[in-house]
């Protein structure tokens, strides 16, 4: 969970970002853009703790200590020592963020963008029966990453599912 | 994000102790902080700037002593309200199951069960949550016109209504006592087996062993956890927008009707509301890790 | 009749059987130690005295009350746990009063039997630590006045000093045994560890896959083990398979080279496979009583272990170790060499026909 709220988040954002000299809100991109950064904001503290997770399960130093003394050159020990120790944490942080971003409804309205949020939100006030059926698949693609961070999570250390509110 | 603060924090000193030049391990965290600082930080302090400035950007505390309106104090104690409530009973009715599940004796696949529903129903949060309660609980929702149907009872006639603040709760809940689940469990489990035993031994009876013993271990977490539901729950705004479209007055809600430019007409005030969330917030994480800290230093 | 009574005491989970018969007499004051690997059932048997487990059969008494359906809160043993188990929540004090406190003793009874048993354990100035704030030399003392501070009948320690380290291990288990003797209390120690066992003990259940192999003093348990597995845990005894040459006066062959038992091999008949042990600390190099037994064989291999030296012999097919107190003027063989050892008859022990496989661990 975040200190800052996402509403709040994007309030400021959209007061910083949508005047000179940084106006990203011109232009769809530059919009997309700050959507994207926005989103990577509101998972850093659930990815933090995967990794910070994953960290904690192995014993980097004497990992480090061992490659090294093997020959191996520190691209060598992030890439094929590191990182594939952290697959289970990068992975379901990874799931986890794709959940609470797949369907975001906050940043996506305020920022403008036609995503997946904003359009349930458009539906839900025309329609009347649509917006169950979206209920369903969305709760379908929750089931689904939270099925697969259980899939590749087996054997390891318990990994955190929690993202925050929306 | 203090967390990832704090981790690097712990490489400066690496990098003094090796010599006073500049070292390449900065140039690591550097793209790190940089995107801190344009989507974190710089929209944090933009509202703080704000907020004490007025229409004509001149220095003035005058936002702050506006705060105390009644549609803004209003907003913020619906919002405290539901908060509390919703922490409460999620916390309450979470730490039940989680119990049975963890303690009970149950089998172990209705453990197993328990946690996979909470990873989802903790995270199935905003607009489809809504929506899915529209559906079930809603005028013409399912759940109703089955009640209707089969018992020839009328929900809304007995007094209950979605769009309400119980209905609100009611749809909260669905996030807040998995996540209690969640977070409670892995405290269960750290109640060690010999502690039960020992306290038997020693002539107490279960009931004695959970008033002196499992209680106070589990309180700091206990509370804890629910600051942390009453904090989910205050910062939320997409389920109780698509909920009630709106007219629900919570903070949350205001703050995105000043971002429409629909109420309050003075930026410098918005901005002091916004902050006041980001108080409220900072001030139950702070809570939330200290009694996080206390737990871990009895535990070790 | 006995103190504590455990009469045919079996205990069996779903179809597995961790404690086979059990019969066991302890007098009031006694020191008993349980001794075998893990899983050998002992740490079974003495949750049974608690009350943590229900025996599938069988019947356990304390002075004379029948206590085997009793709840564990209803019974009068006062438990130490290998993991120390203390409240974290509560102060040492707190601690050592809980039991006082749930039998609803006044606050000065309670105040001054705390302050007694801290000065039993010498942690007078501890009183007001959290148990995370102590070492866990000083855990263990804490949760030993705990279990003590209700007088309890019985003491039971399940293991209670392999969590330590090896110098507060010797240094603590010393302190229990003089608190034990200075209370008479009644006692029983589970431990994996002979060294503990033999040290501390009136007498020594010595167990192996849930089976009692042989009760007995520390001295008849080291001296005279009655079985190969209790011969082969306890102390460091050579078991060799030998062949029965002659019965009646004891001569039988290892690998071909025959030697004497003191005694005759009562039962034994000839060419009968049989065990006997062979004491590593009675076997020497240059062997002095004329008569005594010998053997020819090859060194392997020297192990220097202080203040002793082991030499590792090869016979034909077996394999066996003596020790040589160390000193600046040993003179060791070379590996490899032709030595000949020598012992005396009663460094020679028949072994009783296996019962049951030693267990592996």
């Amino acid at each position: 969970m975040c200190v800052v709220p996402a509403i709040v988040l994007v309030f400021g954002m959209l007061r910083i970002y949508s005047r000179p000299p940084l106006a990203l809100t011109e232009s769809d991109t530059g919009t997309d853009f700050l959507l994207i950064a926005g989103y990577v904001t509101l998972s850093l503290p659930y990815m933090y703790r995967a990794v910070d997770t994953g960290l904690r399960a192995m014993d980097v130093r004497t990992l480090t200590e061992a490659a090294q003394s093997l020959g191996a050159g520190w691209p060598t020990i992030l890439l094929r020592v590191i990182i594939p120790n952290l697959r289970v944490a990068l992975l379901s942080g990874a799931f986890l963020t794709f959940t609470t971003v797949i369907g975001e409804f906050t940043f996506a309205t305020f920022l403008a963008r036609p995503a997946f949020g904003p359009y349930m939100g458009l539906l839900g006030q025309t329609r009347a029966y649509e917006p169950a059926a979206l209920a369903i698949i969305s709760l379908i693609l929750t089931w689904a990453s939270v099925g697969l961070i259980q899939v590749v999570g087996r054997g390891a250390p318990r990994q955190g599912q929690l993202a925050g509110a929306r | 994000m203090t967390e990832a603060n704090l981790a690097h924090g712990g490489r400066t000193t690496l990098t003094v102790n090796r010599g006073r030049r500049f070292s390449w391990v900065w140039l690591g965290v550097a793209p790190f902080f940089l995107f801190a600082i344009a989507f974190l930080i710089l929209p944090s302090a933009y509202l703080v700037v704000g907020s004490v400035q007025d229409a004509d950007q001149n220095f003035t505390l005058q936002n702050f002593g506006d705060v105390f309106q009644p549609v803004i104090v209003n907003s913020y104690w619906l919002s405290i309200q539901i908060s509390v409530v919703t922490a409460v009973a999620g916390g309450v009715l979470g730490f039940f199951l989680a119990y049975a599940a963890v303690l009970g004796g149950l089998p172990k696949f209705v453990r197993t069960g328990l946690m996979t529903f909470s990873g989802v129903a903790s995270n199935f949060a905003g607009v489809p949550l809504a929506f899915a309660f529209i559906a079930t609980l809603g005028r013409t929702g399912f759940v109703t016109a089955l009640l209707r149907t089969l018992f020839g009872l009328e929900i809304y006639d007995a007094g209950f209504n979605l769009y309400s603040f119980l209905g609100l709760s009611l749809t909260y809940m669905y996030f807040q006592f998995p996540l209690m689940v969640l977070i409670i469990a892995p405290a269960l489990d750290g109640l060690k087996r010999d502690w039960r035993e020992a306290s038997e031994n020693l002539g107490a009876t279960s009931w004695e062993y959970w008033r002196y013993i499992a209680l106070p271990i589990l309180l700091p977490s206990l509370l804890g956890t629910m600051i942390l539901l009453f904090g989910n729950a205050f910062g939320a705004y997409a389920t109780a927008f698509a909920l009630t479209g709106g007219t629900f007055n919570l903070a949350t809600i205001l703050i995105g009707r000043q971002i429409r430019g629909e109420v309050l007409q003075n930026p410098g005030l918005g901005y002091a509301v916004a902050l006041g969330m980001v108080i409220i917030m900072g001030l139950s994480i702070f809570v939330y890790s200290w009694l996080q800290r206390r737990t871990e230093r009895w535990l070790r | 009749m006995a103190f504590l009574d455990l009469n045919d005491v079996r205990k069996s989970f779903m179809q597995a059987t961790a404690v086979e018969m059990f019969n066991l007499k302890v007098e009031r004051g006694e020191f008993v130690s349980f001794l075998g690997p893990s899983g050998c059932g002992k740490t079974t048997t003495l949750r049974m005295i608690a009350g943590f487990e229900t025996p599938t059969s069988g019947q356990i008494m304390i002075d004379n009350t029948d206590i085997t359906f009793k709840p564990p809160n209803q019974r009068p043993v006062g438990m130490v746990f290998q993991s120390y188990a203390l409240f974290p929540n509560m102060k040492v004090a707190d601690n050592i009063g809980f039991g006082l406190k749930i039998a609803k003793k006044s606050k000065d009874e309670i105040a001054s039997r705390v302050e007694e048993m801290l000065a039993l354990i010498h942690m007078r100035e501890f009183a007001h630590r959290y148990p995370y704030q102590l070492s866990g030399g000083q855990q263990q003392r804490v949760a030993l006045a705990r279990a003590l501070a209700v007088q309890p009948q019985v003491l039971l320690l399940d293991e209670p000093l392999s969590a330590l380290d090896a110098k507060i291990r010797v240094q603590l288990r010393q302190e229990i045994r003089a608190i034990q003797r200075k209370l008479g209390i009644t006692t029983i120690y589970v431990t994996h560890d002979q060294e503990e066992a033999l040290s501390l003990s009136d007498r020594i259940v010595v167990m192996s896959a849930g089976r009692i192999e042989q009760i007995g003093t520390p001295f008849e348990i080291y001296n005279f083990p009655q079985t190969p597995f209790v011969a082969s845990f306890v102390g460091t005894l050579n078991a060799l398979e030998a062949e029965v040459r002659d019965a009646s006066t004891g001569r039988i062959a290892v690998d071909g080279q025959e030697i004497m038992m003191a005694q005759p091999l009562s039962g034994a008949v000839t060419g009968q496979k049989i065990t006997v042990a062979l004491r590593p600390e009675s076997i020497s190099l240059n062997g002095d009583a004329s008569g005594a037994n010998h053997l020819q064989g090859q060194v392997e291999a020297i192990t220097f272990l202080g203040s002793i030296v082991r030499i590792q012999v090869r016979l034909e097919r077996h394999l066996f170790f003596f020790d040589s107190f160390n000193n600046p003027h040993l003179s060791l063989p070379q590996i490899g060499q032709m030595v000949t050892v020598r012992f005396p008859h009663e460094a020679c022990l028949w072994l009783s026909a296996p019962q049951s496989e030693p267990a592996g661990d």
